[in-house]
């Protein structure tokens, strides 16, 4: 293979190939958090905008050069909200969001308040890649809840969640089910997962007075559409 | 070998300790006690991390090589090659043959597109590397369609072939800003690439251990203590590779040396901030210095090389041998005896012979000794990673607790139920009732009045 000599040549096909790079960087929500669980989740934080900072300093300074400093790096911009409410006009849902954890027994919290919805806050914030964790009451000790009518969302339905700076992520139901409330496949529903997704789970089936527990757990799957 | 005793020997100086670690907070049946680098399924994400992230690191720089019409290409490509036999037998211990010799393929033809771009960018031949790139865009529909009847699970496998074609754009980025001459984007773009890869394998590795959790003990390939790991997989292993890298630059005199350095630099300054985040800031300091030195000395090895100053050479070696003893030290320290100091001055002499063998072979023009060495000293830092990692684990259990829930929310309060009502809330009915009854009685008594 003959030697190559890098000079402009290549320099419009790179101009043309700009448009198929571009993207936008996005509000991002990346307010420290208080849980001692979030503190490596907040040093790797800080250790990612350093190494934007210097990215954006040092592409300053390569300004001059005739080449490729106005084409950004692709990278997988998907960056997590700090969820603050939830929208869903397929059951008339608006609601504030609280952020819980992990109870002393090992469950996940549950909200306050039952107009209100909780994020599983120790797991994933809506948007990053990962399953990120919504739970709201079905009824309270009289009257149906602000998940009352989850049942009845269709693939295809949407949920807006608003974080902390505005920005409002868009998820979508493609899946629902139901498992026994001991019984539930919780890696897939808290675990890893490359795509960005957001669970949303309230009780459902008997209620046993023994257990003061509904039998089952309604899992609604949705994924980040924008 | 070295890397078979730094694996052996700690973790058995951290299961010493354990015990003390164990707390009983992360006690719940069927699920993980503690937290742990070192299970089943973070084996299988760390092998991952380790062949995906070769990939990359290999494909970029023989694209580079190709272009350049360098006498190594062929040793590197066949370096890409080796990493790519790798990979599918790795496919096929969990999918079976099969499925390993159809990822082969599938792998194989995608390092070939790029081939044909590298030629047609080569030959500046417009019309091939668009072919090239056309081929290069189906390849995430025959990725995902392979994916998902492996993970039978369609949205994971849409989404990991996103991931692969976000890789594909990547290399083609990384390639296109290094022969356009803007070096500094494409040692950028190299480590974003590499990066990028080990989301992949976080991804694919989760996927696979949900799929046959048994085969993994029912074990979790993403944890915090996981991510640990992880990281220190990336950063460890890129350091090997962009140091295998300068040093050829340095002794090429090439027009990248600087950028390839800067990116050695740049990985540095990541590596120390993960050490100060465990450690404080005044160690991640510290390590930073030591890390730095030792880089410098191979720096001076490389100019001595140049100048064939064989009294410069010897210097050079003996300030990495000072560098190993003191470094040693300092994270034996650091993990409070748990990488002891002669296990990882074992580990880092090895680290420097292989760095100083794949370099004197690439002066001596043996190729097909450099790539091989360049290969293991990739692969050396993922013992380091390990047990560097498991240290750090074990001194602070509490910083890497599990984060998922034992148990399902209880998400109801039985009001709507159908069959009684709840204790609770006939409770809650009967005081209802009793202050009704309350504010009846008391407004009749101020009408009386």
């Amino acid at each position: 293979m003959k030697r190559f000599s890098f000079l402009t040549s290549f320099a419009i096909l790179i101009l043309l190939l700009t448009g198929c790079m571009s993207q936008s960087p996005g509000a991002e929500d990346n307010q420290m958090k208080p849980s001692s669980n979030a503190e490596e989740k907040t040093d790797e934080e800080a250790a990612d905008n350093k190494t934007k900072s210097n990215e954006s300093k040092e592409s300053a300074e390569s300004a001059e050069k005739l080449s490729t400093e106005d084409i950004e790096i692709i990278k997988d911009n998907r960056k997590g909200i700090n969820p603050v409410t939830i929208d869903i006009p397929a059951i008339d849902v608006k609601a504030d969001i609280e952020h819980v954890g992990k109870l002393p027994d090992g469950r996940m919290g549950v909200p306050d308040n039952t107009d209100n919805v909780a994020w599983y806050e120790p797991g994933t914030k809506p948007g990053d890649p990962g399953n990120a964790v919504i739970a709201g009451h079905v009824d309270d000790l009289t009257s149906p809840a602000v998940f009352y009518n989850l049942h009845k969302l269709e693939k295809g339905d949407k949920i807006h969640v608003k974080g902390k700076k505005g920005k409002t992520l868009t998820f979508e139901v493609y899946k629902k089910k139901i498992f026994p409330r001991l019984d539930a496949p919780l890696l897939d529903i808290f675990g890893f997962t490359y795509a960005s997704t957001l669970n949303l789970i309230t009780c459902t089936g008997e209620y046993n007075p023994e257990t003061t527990e509904r039998a089952d757990r309604l899992v609604v799957y949705t994924k980040l559409v924008q | 070998m070295n890397i078979k005793k730094t694996l052996v020997a700690v973790p058995l100086s951290f299961s010493l300790l354990l015990p003390v670690a164990a707390n009983t907070t992360f006690a719940h049946e069927g699920h993980e006690h503690k937290p742990t680098v070192t299970n089943p399924a973070v084996d299988l994400r760390t092998t991952l991390d380790k062949l995906l992230g070769e990939h990359v690191y290999l494909a970029v720089e023989t694209m580079r090589k190709g272009v350049d019409g360098a006498p190594d290409f062929e040793q590197s490509a066949a370096a890409l090659q080796a990493n790519t036999e790798d990979l599918s037998a790795a496919i096929a211990s969990v999918y079976g043959d099969e499925a390993g010799q159809k990822f082969k393929d599938m792998w194989s033809a995608h390092i070939g597109f790029f081939v044909d771009y590298v030629k047609g960018t080569a030959s500046e031949d417009e019309a091939a590397k668009k072919a090239a790139l056309d081929e290069l865009a189906q390849y995430k529909e025959d990725f995902s369609n392979f994916l998902s009847t492996a993970t039978d699970e369609r949205l994971e496998a849409d989404a990991l072939a996103e991931g692969l074609q976000m890789h594909v754009d990547q290399l083609i980025g990384a390639f296109n800003a290094y022969v356009a001459g803007d070096f500094e984007k494409a040692y950028k773009y190299e480590r974003e690439a590499i990066h990028h890869m080990y989301m992949v394998s976080k991804g694919l590795s989760s996927a696979i251990v949900q799929q046959f959790p048994e085969k993994f003990e029912n074990t979790k390939a993403v944890t915090p203590a996981a991510d640990l790991r992880s990281n220190l997989n990336y950063l460890l292993s890129e350091h090997a590779g962009l140091a295998a890298m300068a040093m050829q630059n340095g002794i090429e005199g090439s027009e990248d040396f600087e950028a390839s350095a800067a990116a050695l630099a740049a990985n540095t300054e990541d590596l120390s901030a993960a050490i100060g985040s465990v450690y404080g800031e005044e160690a991640g300091q510290k390590f930073k210095d030591m890390w730095s030195a030792h880089i410098g000395n191979f720096v001076d090895y490389v100019k001595a090389t140049g100048a064939k100053d064989e009294d410069a050479k010897k210097a050079a070696l003996d300030a990495l041998a000072e560098y190993k003893k003191n470094f040693s030290e300092f994270i034996s320290t650091a993990t409070e005896g748990r990488v002891p100091a002669d296990v990882l001055a074992e580990g880092l002499q090895m680290h420097v012979e292989q760095l100083v063998k794949a370099f004197d072979t690439y002066v001596a023009e043996d190729y097909a000794t450099t790539y091989p060495t360049i290969r293991e000293a990739y692969a050396h830092m993922f013992g380091t990673s390990k047990a560097l990692s498991g240290a750090i684990v074990a001194q602070f259990p509490d910083k890497f607790a599990g984060e998922m829930p034992d148990e399902m929310p209880k998400t109801g309060m039985g009001g709507t139920a159908d069959q009684g009502m709840s204790t609770e809330a006939m409770i809650l009915a009967g005081l209802t009732a009793m202050m009704a009854a309350a504010i009846v009685v008391s407004r009749r008594l101020s009408k009386q009045k």
